[in-house]
Parts: C-alpha cells; sequence; structure tokens
C-alpha cells in the first residue's frame, strides 16, 4: 500500500483519532478492505482460500471466500472504503475521511469536493471510495442501483475527492469522518480504537488479518454507534462485499437497507418537507432539528408545519422542541420566558380562568396542566441545563410523538424478527388457558378467564422490526380459544418490558411501545381482520388500526439456530392509552377501560367475567352494574328501559356499533355470542358513557355462528341477532329497534362497497401471497360472501328476525 | 395529614394532651406531611397549645410553612431530591364565622404571587433555585378577631423535592374562642397551676 500526502494538520488530526468516537451520524462507514495487496481473502490462493475452499466446489461445498463484485482476486481490490449515507438529502461537500494508519495519526485525508454530486444524497446511498477502481457515478435509486464509487489517487482529476492515494490495512488501521468544520461526525473506527470507561464508550476491539475485510453486521442507521458494542456489530470476516449490503453468517445474513430506502414509508404527516424521522433511525423525534438544521434530523415539531425549523424558545435557547410546539409557554410567543410562569402562576390563584395556550402548559410526565409543571418550568428558567429539563408532553406536542400511522400504514408488509432461546420458545408456545378446564370448573363466571388461568409469560427477546433492532424486549403468547396455536401463537411484544422486572424500561418503536400481532388461525383468507377493522371504522366505530406483518421467529440452542416461525401475521392496534386518546381524546386515567370475554351486562357469569383493565376500572363499576340492573329489571317498562340505558350507553354509538358487527359477520363478537369486546366508559362531557370496541374479528366474512345449539335463537339469521342482553333490549323497544334497522340500512347503503371492498381484497392479496403464497381458493370464497351478503342483509332489514325471548345460558357449565 | 386539622376534633381543655400524643406520634413517623401554621412568636415555632387569636380587633396571624427537617442527600431538590423541601405551593386561607382578613405582607425574601379579599387568600409559592427545609416564612396576615371566628386552610397543594404532589387536607390555623371558652381555659389554667402548687409544698 502507498502512502499519501501528508497534511498540515497533524496536531489536530492526532487530537481527533484519539478522541471518545463519535456515533448516531448521518454517514457511516460500512465496511473495509485489509486484504494485503499479495494476499487473497482468507489468504489462499487464487483458486483455493485458507480453508481449503475452492473456487468451483463440488455441489454441496462452500466455495472460496470471494468478493460479490471482484470475485477472488489478489488484494481483493486494493485500497478501498465503503461508507452509508443515513440522513436524506445529505450534503458532504467538504467533508474528509481522516486515515490513522498503523497507530500514527495525522497524515492521511482524503476530502469530497465542493461537487453538486455531494450536494444532496439520499438514504441508503453506498459510497466507495476505491484507489484503484474508476470513478462510476451512474446512480439510480429509481431503479435500484443505489451504489456510486469514486476513485482516489494520485495523478486523478479530484474532481470528486481528494486526488491522493491512500492507506488501508489490518495493523492498527483507523478511520474517522470529519464534517466541513472539521468536527467529527463519526469514529474512530477501525481496529483497536481504545476504550474509553468514563465516556462509556467500548468500540470492537476486532484483530484483523490481512486476508480479511471489516464490516458493519446490522442494518445501517443513525443508532450504529462505535461506542456502543449491544447496538453496534463490527466484526472482521472473510465475506466481501464492495458497493452492496453486507453479508455475514456463511451469507445467511444480509444488511437491511429498506428502512433507509423505503423513501414513502417515512411520513411527512405536516407536509412541511422535514420528514418525521429525517435522521432514518427508525424512531421519529429521537433526532430533533436544532440550530437551523433540516437535513438528516428529525422534524422537530411534527404535527405542525415548520419548515425552517425554528427552534430557540426554549429556556436558554434550543431544546429540541420546535418554536411552533413549545411546550412550557403558555402565553403562545413561542419562547419560554417568565411571563409564562407568571400566566400560570395567575391561574394557580385564580386571577385567570384559563390560559392563554393551555396546550402548551404541560412540561413534565402527565400530560396534565399542573403546579408541578409550574415548578419544573420556573427551575428550569432559571436553570436551563437542569435534568430533567422541559419535556414534550403538552398537547402542542403530543403529535410530535405519535407516530405510529406510519406502524399500521395498510400498504406495508411490516417485517419483524424474534430471535429468543429455544427454551423460552418452547415454554412460550405451549402456554394457553385451558378453556374447556375454566368453563367446567365452579370458579367459573366469578371472575375474569385471565384471572382463573395461568397467566401468560413475557420471554425475553431480540426484536428486529423493519431492520430496527430492539434488545430485552418482553414478547408473549395471546390468545383465549380459537386462535390458540403452539406451532404459530398469536403474540404480544412489549417493547418497554424488561423481562423479571417491575419497571419498564420506556422502550419504544415509532412510539408504540406494544405491538399485537395475531396468527390469522381462524382466518384462511388472512385478510379479513384488516378489512372488517376497516369497514368498521369506515362506520364509525372505533376499531382498531390493522395491517399486515411478516414474522419470523428465530430459536437459539447454542450454536444453533432454527428459524420456528415464518408466516403472516395480522398486525392490530392494541387497546391501549394510545387507541383511548386518538379515539376518544381520553385514555384510561381519565376513563374506564374493560374487556368482555363471554360477558355480558347480566347478573351471574356474564357480569362476573368482564375484565378491568385498570386499578381505576376495578375500583368503580358503577355504570357496569347500573346498566346490568337496568337490562335485568323485568319490572321496567319499555320506556324506564331506555332512560336507563341512555343514561349509561352511547347508544347512537352503540347502534352503529351494533350493526356494524351484522354487516362483517362477526357472529363471536359482543351482540351475538356475547364475546371478544371491549368498552370504555368514556369521561366526554363529563356524561360517563359506556362506548363498545370490537375485537376479535376473525372468523368473519363467513357463515355466521357456529354454534347454533346455543339457547334462544328463534331464526338463527345471518346479521341481525340480537342475543346480548344490550341489543335485546334495544331490540325489544321498537323505537330503538327502527333506529338500529336503519343504521344497518345507512352502512348497507354506505360502508358496503361491494367494488372497493374487491380492490381491497385484490390489493391485500399482492401484498400479502409472497408470504402466504397462493390465497386464490380461500380468496374466491371470500369474494363470493362479500357479492352475496347485501341481498341476504336486506332481506333481513326487511323482513327483521324475530327477537330473543331471554337471556341465553352462559358457557360455565356449573353457573350457567 | 395535617396537623392542624386534630385540633378541630377536639375539646379544649383535652387538647394539650392529645396534641402531645399525636407529637409523639407525628415524631415516630419517618415522612411528616407539610404544615401550614401561625407562629404566635413568628420565630417559625408553632404554638405549643392550640392556636388561637384573643377577640377584638386585628391581629397578626404569621404564617409558616414546613415540609419536614430532612435535606436532600440524594438527587436535586425540585427534581429528584430525597429531602423534604418544598418547592412550589398553593394554599387557600378562608376566615370563617365573621373573621375577615384586612391585609396580608408576604415574607420580603418569599416568592410569592397571590390574590385576597376579606374573607379568601390565595397564594402562590415557588423556591425551586434552592429551597431549604424546614419552616419557610409565608408573611403576615392581619384578620380581625371575632369572637368564635377561626382562619382555615381550605385547600392546598405541595411539590416537594422529588416533584410529588401533595394535596394538603383542609384544618384550622387559628380560632378565635368565645368568651366563655375563654373562661373555662384561665379556669383550668389557674387549677392546673394551684395544683402544682400544692405538690410543690407537699
Amino acid at each position: 500500500m502507498s502512502a499519501m500526502t501528508r497534511g498540515s494538520v497533524f496536531a489536530l488530526l492526532t487530537a481527533v483519532v484519539l478522541a471518545t468516537p463519535v456515533g448516531a451520524a448521518p454517514l457511516i462507514v460500512n465496511e473495509f478492505n485489509a486484504v494485503s495487496g499479495s494476499n487473497y481473502l482468507n489468504f489462499g490462493n487464487a483458486t483455493t482460500d485458507g480453508d481449503g475452499n475452492s473456487i468451483n466446489p463440488p455441489e454441496g461445498e462452500v466455495p472460496a471466500a470471494a468478493d460479490t463484485y471482484f470475485g477472488r482476486i489478489e488484494g481483493n481490490g486494493g485500497d478501498w472504503i465503503e461508507l452509508v449515507v443515513v440522513a436524506d438529502h445529505l450534503d458532504i461537500r467538504g467533508w474528509t475521511l481522516d486515515i490513522c494508519n498503523g497507530g500514527v495519526c495525522g497524515g492521511d485525508q482524503l476530502t469530497f469536493a465542493n461537487h453538486i454530486v455531494w450536494a444532496d444524497l439520499r438514504a441508503g446511498t453506498i459510497i466507495t471510495v476505491a484507489e484503484d477502481e474508476p470513478t462510476d457515478l451512474s446512480f439510480d435509486p429509481g431503479s435500484g442501483d443505489w451504489w456510486m464509487n469514486v476513485q482516489a489517487q494520485n495523478g486523478g482529476p479530484g474532481s470528486y475527492i481528494t486526488a491522493s492515494n491512500f492507506p488501508v490495512n489490518e495493523v492498527d488501521w483507523k478511520m474517522s469522518i470529519l464534517d466541513d468544520s472539521a468536527n467529527v461526525v463519526y469514529g474512530p473506527i477501525g481496529e483497536h480504537v481504545p476504550e474509553d470507561p468514563i465516556a462509556g464508550c467500548f468500540p470492537p476491539q476486532d484483530n484483523l488479518n490481512a486476508g480479511e475485510i471489516f464490516r458493519l453486521e446490522e442494518a445501517p442507521s443513525a443508532l450504529v454507534d462505535p461506542c456502543i458494542p449491544t447496538l453496534n456489530d463490527y466484526e472482521d470476516g472473510v465475506l466481501s462485499t464492495f458497493g452492496s449490503p453486507n453479508r455475514w453468517n456463511s451469507g445467511f445474513a444480509t444488511q437491511g437497507f429498506d428502512a433507509l430506502r423505503n423513501l414513502e414509508s417515512f411520513p411527512d404527516r405536516d407536509g412541511d418537507q422535514i420528514p418525521d424521522d429525517g435522521d432514518r433511525s427508525g424512531i421519529a423525534g429521537d433526532t430533533p432539528c436544532v440550530g437551523g438544521a433540516t437535513a438528516g434530523c428529525d422534524d422537530n415539531c411534527a404535527g405542525i408545519q415548520n419548515a425552517a425549523q425554528a427552534d430557540s424558545g426554549g429556556p436558554g435557547g434550543a431544546d429540541g422542541m420546535g418554536d411552533v410546539c413549545q411546550c412550557g409557554d403558555p402565553t403562545g410567543n413561542d419562547d419560554v420566558t417568565a411571563a409564562d410562569i407568571l400566566e400560570l402562576r395567575e391561574l394557580q390563584i385564580g386571577l385567570r380562568t384559563e390560559l392563554t395556550r393551555p396546550e402548551r402548559c404541560s412540561v413534565h410526565s402527565d400530560g396534565q396542566c399542573s403546579l408541578t409543571d409550574l415548578v419544573v418550568l420556573d427551575r428550569t428558567i432559571g436553570n436551563p441545563s437542569s435534568d430533567p429539563g422541559l419535556a414534550p408532553t403538552c398537547q402542542a406536542a403530543a403529535l410530535h410523538s405519535d407516530q405510529s400511522d406510519f406502524m399500521f400504514d395498510p400498504n406495508r408488509l411490516i417485517e419483524v424478527n424474534l430471535r429468543m432461546s429455544q427454551a423460552d420458545w418452547d415454554a412460550m408456545r405451549v402456554e394457553e388457558l385451558n378453556v374447556f378446564g375454566l368453563i367446567t370448573s365452579p370458579l367459573c363466571g366469578t371472575a375474569p378467564f385471565r384471572d382463573l388461568g395461568p397467566p401468560y409469560n413475557f420471554y425475553d427477546t431480540e426484536v428486529t422490526v423493519d431492520g430496527k433492532t430492539l434488545m430485552n424486549v418482553g414478547v408473549r403468547k395471546k390468545g383465549f380459544l380459537g386462535s390458540l396455536s403452539t406451532t404459530k401463537p398469536s403474540l404480544k411484544i412489549k417493547f418497554d418490558e424488561i423481562v423479571g422486572q417491575e419497571k419498564s424500561s420506556g422502550q419504544q418503536l415509532n412510539s408504540m411501545d406494544r405491538m399485537t400481532l395475531n396468527n390469522n388461525k381462524q382466518d384462511t383468507t388472512h385478510v379479513t381482520q384488516c378489512l372488517g377493522y376497516d369497514l368498521m371504522r369506515q362506520a364509525g366505530v372505533p376499531a382498531p388500526r390493522c395491517n399486515f406483518a411478516h414474522v419470523t421467529v428465530v430459536a437459539i440452542d447454542g450454536p444453533t439456530e432454527t428459524t420456528v416461525v415464518d408466516g403472516l401475521y395480522s398486525h392490530i392496534d392494541s387497546i391501549k392509552d394510545p387507541f383511548l386518546r386518538r379515539n376518544f381524546g381520553s385514555d384510561s386515567d381519565q376513563g374506564r377501560l374493560y374487556e368482555g370475554t363471554l360477558s355480558d351486562f347480566w347478573p351471574g357469569s356474564f357480569r362476573g367475567t368482564i375484565e378491568a383493565k385498570t386499578q381505576t376500572a376495578a375500583d368503580d363499576t358503577s355504570e357496569i352494574d347500573a346498566l346490568t340492573t337496568a337490562l335485568e329489571d323485568p319490572a321496567l317498562t319499555d320506556a324506564q328501559r331506555l332512560t336507563a340505558i341512555q343514561g349509561l350507553v352511547d347508544v347512537d354509538d352503540f347502534l352503529r356499533f351494533w350493526a356494524a358487527e351484522g354487516l362483517i359477520g362477526h357472529w363471536d363478537g359482543y351482540v351475538d355470542d356475547q364475546n371478544n369486546f371491549w368498552f370504555y366508559v368514556d369521561p366526554a362531557n363529563d356524561e360517563d358513557l359506556i362506548r363498545f370496541i370490537p375485537w376479535g374479528i376473525d372468523d368473519t366474512f363467513g357463515p355466521g355462528n357456529a354454534l347454533p345449539w346455543r339457547s334462544g335463537d328463534p331464526t338463527h339469521a345471518e346479521a341481525i341477532v340480537p342475543r346480548s342482553a344490550l341489543a335485546r333490549r334495544l331490540y325489544e323497544n321498537s323505537v330503538t329497534k327502527l333506529q338500529y334497522l336503519a343504521e344497518l340500512q345507512n352502512q348497507l347503503d354506505n360502508v358496503w362497497n361491494e367494488a372497493a371492498i374487491h380492490a381491497e381484497i385484490n390489493r391485500m392479496e399482492a401484498l400479502i401471497t409472497p408470504i402466504t403464497g397462493s390465497l386464490t381458493t380461500e380468496l374466491n370464497q371470500l369474494r363470493t360472501w362479500v357479492d352475496d351478503h347485501r341481498a341476504l342483509v336486506q332481506a333481513e332489514i326487511n323482513s327483521p328476525p324475530t327477537g330473543f325471548a331471554g337471556q341465553p345460558t352462559h358457557f360455565c357449565i356449573l353457573n350457567p | 395529614m395535617h396537623r392542624l386539622r386534630w385540633y378541630v376534633l377536639l375539646r379544649p381543655r383535652s387538647r394539650l394532651l392529645s396534641v402531645a400524643v399525636v407529637a409523639a406520634l407525628l415524631c415516630a413517623t419517618p415522612a411528616i406531611a407539610t404544615q401550614v401554621y401561625h407562629s404566635p412568636n413568628d420565630d417559625g415555632q408553632p404554638a405549643a397549645g392550640p392556636p388561637s387569636l384573643p377577640e377584638g380587633g386585628v391581629q397578626p396571624v404569621y404564617l409558616y410553612i414546613d415540609g419536614g427537617a430532612s435535606a436532600s442527600a440524594g438527587g436535586t431538590a425540585c427534581s429528584s431530591g430525597t429531602g423534604s423541601e418544598v418547592c412550589g405551593y398553593t394554599l387557600t386561607l378562608t376566615g370563617l364565622v365573621g373573621l375577615t382578613l384586612t391585609a396580608f405582607t408576604p415574607d420580603v425574601g418569599a416568592d410569592l404571587l397571590y390574590d385576597s379579599n376579606t374573607v379568601e387568600l390565595i397564594i402562590n409559592g415557588l423556591d425551586t433555585a434552592a429551597p431549604t427545609p424546614g419552616p419557610k416564612r409565608i408573611g403576615e396576615l392581619s384578620v380581625n378577631a371575632v369572637a368564635g371566628g377561626s382562619l382555615e386552610l381550605t385547600s392546598g397543594e405541595v411539590i416537594g423535592a422529588d416533584l410529588s404532589s401533595e394535596i394538603l387536607s383542609s384544618g384550622e390555623i387559628v380560632a378565635v374562642p368565645e368568651p366563655g371558652v375563654l373562661l373555662q381555659l384561665a379556669c383550668g389554667a389557674a387549677l392546673l397551676g394551684c395544683l402544682g402548687h400544692r405538690r410543690a409544698r407537699s
């Protein structure tokens, strides 16, 4: 390897190289070639490598090590370095690659020229800098070409990069990336970068040899950090991939670039041209734009247009909250000052009844406006560097933190990979409620089923979602009866669950702390959950969002890794606080949330199986108790009963829910089977009315109730089956019966659009069949059902079936 | 729990003994709730007995707040402190049964914002820069002491060193006894003095 021209900033470079490595950069080192000029990759010769593998091996044997571009050649392409652009629209003009050769730092530099080609690089671009390979800037991401190569050699034109040879080798070789102000933006990375325990920096300590390359073994992102080995995986090896994503693990693992390159997947919800996750880290808002930056960083106010990303309004200046959604600014002048404290104090002592901008009040953790916010604001203004400072917890910044729409984009097929120990997998997959044991137990009906059976346990898992890996995630099985599986279980992923500990890690992915993945066991088409929830939302029902996930589970037993699940799941919105806030504008601290499983508002087992989802909900069940009484009391007239119901239930809301369950054939829901439903005592307007949330719609768009033997069904209709207590009582009332039929007619006329449903089925089929294989037979049955359904429902509306005579018996054998 | 609340529940003659018992209990409890009280000598010490004002004319009430004596040994006060410093509070004081508020002079060193009328005083106090534990003077409230009247803490919230919120129980700050009660107290005191004198002689 030849030496390059010495620079004149030796001292500066020495200081840089000895400094603690810097990560979270917009441009990172991805790979470099340490194979010496006289060696081959993994040593050996032109035809056989050091392990005795041949370039033309017999079938079934491993071939000799070779680069994916150069093949097996002496020197493996000479001196080259591979970089990856992480931040979108990155400008690297004037940026420098600082090389520290053989432990001697300060002499070798390559600077990107002031050329337009470097002015606006897209995230996911691979840049190779090679001494011997001619420049090739034929870069065309639209057709899949994300690679550009630039040649750096003595006597070169210098149009794109310094015209100088440069060394790359295996002896204490390191490099850093400097920006145009000579600030280190990444590195040093290479062999034997010193640790700095005080700074918490533990670079990889690989021992390169002259037959190897050095590469990153994870998806490139802004989270790649040479200081943090748990998130960073630089290794030496012999799988060489000049100009293309790295490969390792005998070629079975390949770097994922989708998260960087799928530009459409990264939303800019306020349309100000600053992506919500501009640094492509996979976590929107983790690197907000400051200091006037508008590229390579996240929108600092993702819900309100602010193209300039102004951020000077925090105490002491920039605080990562854009001025247009500055928390701690109740006066609304985009700046946190003493006037904000005064306004909050005036509110405290009653000199004013409201704040100018109440949505900017909360700077502490609870999102409410309180005396605590005043104290924190006062302290932070007095000492802007105090910890914790102002938090973006006010409503003005709330959009900033909710990026979950991205995760529920219906056009996305999310890639989810779980890695857990074989022992944990074997324990988790067989956990399940013994439902038949439960319904024959004398305790059945005295408590929610979840309280009677063994709990599902969380298991420590490494989770990768679309190339973003999170460690120490809790994963558990889910399911009650029909969806239970020991080979492809439905799953709950809780990103913030630390297995074995009470506390939460606070870990999130795109502002989600959990994912619900249903295995589609009862849904041979795989599409009915997403289709059904979508139609319900169109009908005005607060239904979960849904899209698809390709889930793989790898069970690890020592060196053996076995893929134990590889299939399609439905990704369903979890019924938790973010769902409640989106749909009701409040959460479980304000309202009360319950789940019904074989439950109803009826004395005995139906009432006993209702599960309170929070302590607040358990402490106050007054609406449930009152509604149970109102529905059961035989002495009430229809009018009296309706008055009582209207004081407890949002009846219009329930009529929509009721009609929508029938419309999609959700026989296993509340109205027909008294199962699979949630309800929320909504605190809106201080009315505390019950509102229903659909759940478990994986056996819909099919032939109705599979349990026709259940008592009290006089007609066994398909769409109108008012078996549950609330539906039955409202069906008995001539007024609400007509209102219900009118709502069903409305949904049939305005929501049930066969052409749109067919188009949606076709869209989903194209999206998922690469994973599932052909679904032609199953989906054609669904299409036929969709085509036939309107006539069936219309016939039932025109000639409504007889109502049920009374409450059916409960499934609890001993407590019916 | 607000200490002064106990006085409301007790007859005057049994208060001394009961206060002693309560004080002993409070001393044995590691976490002391924040107190808002009148310090008759304006020295931060609460009254030895039931806090009362003589009837008639304008009388001063020296208001103090005390979250406890423990200084934050770990963390930072008004963030993650472990002590009993008071970082902020909002209090509502109300005159009852004819007791009226005539003036309020906040303590010179206190960072207060307040609003008042003849019946009610609402105070917001902040002390986030370098709060200290122990008694903290709020200011001097002048009241027109009408027999049978009282000054009550009707609502209060305190933010502690760890940013936790403490809702104070409502309770009596001072009371103006009826003349009959005063007479009883005087007799009681004389009786106690007499007994003490006889015991000393024997």
